[in-house]
């Protein structure tokens, strides 16, 4: 024992004597025997160390830390506070009697709903993505009950989601906080991320920071790309369907710099390829149910790290090519199609787009939280898709500046402000509108060609505030006012409003106030209506109002802005049951418009485009509520319950009533129910998902036809609905060290909309419509996708 | 008839063992590992799952503690360090005794 002390005696006067910018010590136990391997660390920083065989330590000095920590298992944790002239720390640990056994950290929740944020969150990361086939991001939401993900027509493959019973349109889609999926990107944006590339998915509901702009109304859907840090060197993903579609996908991310450099540079790749070979028809309506084609998808990221700087840099360039509508070619074999009277109806898309963004973030004062932060970003997207006679060729260039500065007042005050520049430039037209069968009236020349070229900028000062006490309440305050340049030029304020309460640990209330914007695009955001007969802008008759007038009379393609208030409530339970905790959350959205363009399809054989507040008295509104239960009720077996409830309505025209009245919105599911269960062996080398989706029935418009003999519609009042339908999914997942395999099935039911292309004889006459979807197209899927992937080498 | 004898003999031998085998006898290891962040337990997930005789894996993240059970038939608690030194992540103490008390 003697010599022990004299040894550590030693050490101590040669630490002192060597290194004064150290703080060295011994961590011993009541008994004054070393603790080898203790843990000793400055709290609030990330540099600790470990003490040797003797006990003893040496842990370099960090500026304005002054609490050393030390902690070992099975003691309690002591803290010292050190003065600049202490250098001999003897921490005495006293053993922890009630740490009898380990607790274990059970199975991390794949979908973590935010405790802590003052916006409503939701995390989807890699486990979630995994559960399904999740080929892309708008795949991803198939266990959630706050998104619905539905075709947009029946003849594009287009997806579109939903969000608080609204278009996905008012829904902010960010790629790693940077506006990502705007104007032409919105019909197929979602299917441009594809799903192994993804590292999370944060979906936030209601009204949203003001940080990225003025355009999220009912929320944000932000996705984070891999990180090449923390990313494997390689990475296979292969899947196969019973349709036969295929996708490769291959990641990799490395570090540039040797190991030892100070700068961190690292770099990622992705590619995914995709492949639909096959034109299907299993309906039988002549129309293949799914386009064929290719999609090719390329990203390269790097981050760099030094000191207090961190810079992000990355490229995507993705093309894609689909053939659909009355086909017996496909994407290998461009024969000419056969002979169908007059001639068949074909969709060919070919979308293709580059984007890039850079940011950098300086920390300036660590201490204080400063920092500055400048994103730049930017975009070109152009296509050529051709429906039947219609063309719609198209470009858009996006430039996007936001450079913003964060500081913190005390620990409870931050502030950040900054201001952003946003720039958009169309050129767009769109031929060929009429339908064969179009009946000239006396009225004016209905339009067969448009031109929608136009630019807009924005430039917006914003300012947030964050209050934080304790971790009971928090706050987030903001502000933002954007000069817009476009066919006018006006100031729009938004201001936007957070607050979380958490009075206990098991109980947390949200609640949310704010406005949102938007400049709606005609085309790209109805590009349901192209692969219709209907015509799209009508002569002007009586009851035409708004921006069909103003095209007529003046040529104008820019209908108002479209703006609304988002208000939310939600509370949160986490209850404690058997050493388990069940999750059960509750919340209210309302969504108030104060104009929007409409996209009438009530009446038969023509699209109506006005903006709201043309009308008198009319109104658009939404209101949502959604309950849910998750808990694990075993170790590795959790299950998810969850219902929502929408009211989405809107002033649309009536025909048969010859007037405009408040509607149900058009194939919005009134409910939705999805039951959710998951199972892991112990050892995570097996894996079990099951979904059961229960999508309520929804209003059909007016002009649609109820085909005959079908039992999937019933009338009730004046209207007519489709009913509800089930969608079952499930996927088995076997884990190797390096690998896994799974097998999955959709549409397990094999329920499918009955015909759903109207008048498919005739599609180039205005009664053709494949727009009128609210159900799966396809049947029943199964699927086997492969994952392999190459260890990191470091820790 | 030699054979058959040798044979019943040998199922009355081996039925004890299969019935050991119905309830096989389970080891608890209880290692400190450095962990500092998710993909630490990740990659003690990935790969010590799949050391021969692992039959459970606990890891608790905050006290930087992970338990093993395995089949002592199969492996043992040196095989089990040398597959923690192999990802880098090295045992640091065995409180497997600490445990027990």
């Amino acid at each position: 024992m003697a010599k022990r002390i004299l040894q550590i005696l030693f050490l101590f006067i040669f630490y002192v004597a060597s290194c004064y910018a150290h703080v060295v010590g011994v961590v011993v136990d009541l008994d004054g025997l070393p603790l080898i391997g203790a843990n000793v660390y400055w709290a609030g920083s990330s540099v600790g160390v470990s003490t040797d065989t003797a006990g003893v330590f040496s842990i370099e000095t960090v500026a304005g830390k002054k609490q050393l920590v030390a902690s070992y298992v099975g003691y309690k944790s002591d803290t010292v506070v050190c003065s600049s002239n202490s250098h001999k720390v003897v921490f005495v640990l006293v053993a922890d009697l009630e740490l009898g056994e380990v607790e274990v950290s059970e199975r991390r929740a794949t979908l973590i709903k935010s405790r802590t944020s003052a916006l409503n969150v939701q995390t989807l990361n890699a486990g979630e993505l995994c559960k399904a086939a999740c080929c892309n991001l708008s795949e991803s939401f198939e266990t959630s009950a706050a998104v619905d993900v539905a075709y947009s027509d029946a003849a594009t493959g287009a997806k579109q989601i939903r969000l608080l019973g609204l278009a996905g349109t008012y829904v902010q889609l960010l790629t790693e906080n940077t506006p990502g999926i705007r104007g032409l990107a919105q019909s197929f944006g979602m299917e441009y991320v594809p799903g192994p590339w993804m590292e999370a998915i944060q979906v936030s509901k209601g009204t949203a920071s003001v940080i990225n702009g003025y355009e999220s109304t009912t929320g944000q859907i932000n996705i984070e790309y891999l990180k090449p840090k923390l990313q494997d060197p390689l990475t296979i993903n292969l899947m196969l369907n019973s349709e036969l579609h295929s996708e490769l996908n291959l990641t990799g991310g490395w570090r540039v710099t040797p190991e030892d450099d100070e700068t961190d540079v690292t770099t990622g790749l992705m590619v995914h390829a995709g492949l639909m070979p096959m034109n299907m028809d299993m309906n039988g309506d002549s129309f293949v149910d799914m386009p064929s084609g290719y999609k090719v998808n390329l990203l390269n990221r790097w981050d760099i790290f030094k000191d207090d700087y961190t810079g992000r840099i990355l490229l995507r360039g993705i093309y894609d090519r689909r053939l659909g509508g009355q086909r017996t070619d496909n994407i290998f074999a461009q024969t000419t199609p056969s002979a169908l009277s007059p001639a068949p109806y074909l969709i060919d898309l070919d979308p293709r787009r580059v984007e890039g963004f850079m940011k950098n973030g300086y920390v300036i004062d660590e201490e204080k939280e400063m920092s500055i932060g400048i994103i730049t970003a930017g975009s070109y997207h152009w296509q050529d898709n051709s429906y039947g006679h219609r063309r719609w060729k198209a470009a858009q260039a996006n430039a996007y500046l936001n450079a913003m500065f964060q500081t913190s007042f005390s620990e409870s005050h931050k502030l950040t402000s900054g201001l952003s520049l946003n720039h958009d430039t169309y050129i767009e037209t769109l031929e060929g509108i009429l339908p064969d069968d179009v009946v000239m009236t006396a009225l004016g020349q209905p339009i067969d060609r448009l031109d929608l070229s136009r630019r807009q900028t924005d430039i917006g000062v914003f300012a947030e505030y964050s209050y934080k006490l304790d971790e009971k309440l928090s706050l987030l305050a903001g502000m933002r006012a954007d000069l817009i340049i476009r066919d006018k030029v006006r100031v729009i304020p938004t201001p936007r409003f957070n607050l979380r309460y958490s009075p206990w640990e098991w109980w947390t209330i949200r609640a949310s106030v704010g406005m949102g914007y938007r400049s709606p695009n005609v085309l790209a955001d109805n590009a349901q209506y192209l692969p219709t007969g209907r015509l799209l802008f009508p002569a002007t008759t009586t009851e035409d109002y708004g921006f069909n007038r103003a095209l007529q009379t003046k040529g104008l393609m820019t209908p108002n802005m479209e703006s609304a208030l988002n208000a939310g409530l939600s509370t949160m339970f986490y209850i404690p049951i058997a050493e388990r905790e069940l999750q059960l959350s509750a919340e209210y959205y309302y969504t108030h418009f104060f104009d929007c363009l409409v996209a009438d399809a009530e009446t038969a054989g023509m699209v109506r485009f006005y903006n709201l507040s043309d009308i008198d008295g009319a109104r658009a509104f939404s209101h949502t509520a959604q309950i849910e239960a998750t808990m694990e009720i075993l170790r590795g077996w959790t299950m998810t319950l969850a219902y929502r409830h929408t009211d989405s309505r809107q002033t649309l025209y009536s025909p048969s009533q010859n007037a405009y009245m408040l509607r149900q919105r058009p194939l919005q599911n009134r409910f939705k129910a999805i039951i959710s269960t998951s199972y892991q062996t112990p050892l995570k080398k097996w894996q079990f998902d099951f979904t059961a989706q229960f999508n309520g029935y929804g209003r059909m418009p007016e002009s649609f036809v109820v085909p005959t003999a079908s039992d999937q519609y019933f009338v009730r009042g004046a209207e007519t609905y489709h009913r509800w339908y089930p969608q079952l999914l499930g996927q088995i997942t076997k884990y190797w060290r390096t690998c896994s395999l799974y097998v999955g099935a959709e549409n397990m039911t094999n329920f499918r909309q009955a015909s759903p292309i109207v008048a498919t004889t005739t599609p180039f006459n205005s009664a053709f419509d494949a727009s009128a979807v609210w159900g799966p197209i396809n049947g029943w899927k199964v699927y086997v996708g492969f994952r392999w992937n190459l260890e990191r080498d470091d820790d | 008839m030699k054979k058959i004898v040798v044979l019943l003999l040998s199922v009355l031998l081996l039925l004890p063992v299969s019935v050991s085998a119905a309830k096989p006898k389970r080891e608890k290891a209880v290692f400190r590992v450095e962990i500092t962040c998710q993909g630490c337990v990740n990659k003690i997930e990935k790969n010590i799952a799949f050391e021969k005789g692992v039959k459970d894996l606990l890891i608790d993240k905050d006290k930087q503690v992970v338990t093993v059970v395995y089949d002592p038939s199969k492996t043992d608690k040196t095989a089990l360090k040398k597959a923690f030194a192999k990802i880098r992540k090295p045992v640091l103490e065995d409180l497997s005794d600490k445990q027990d008390k």
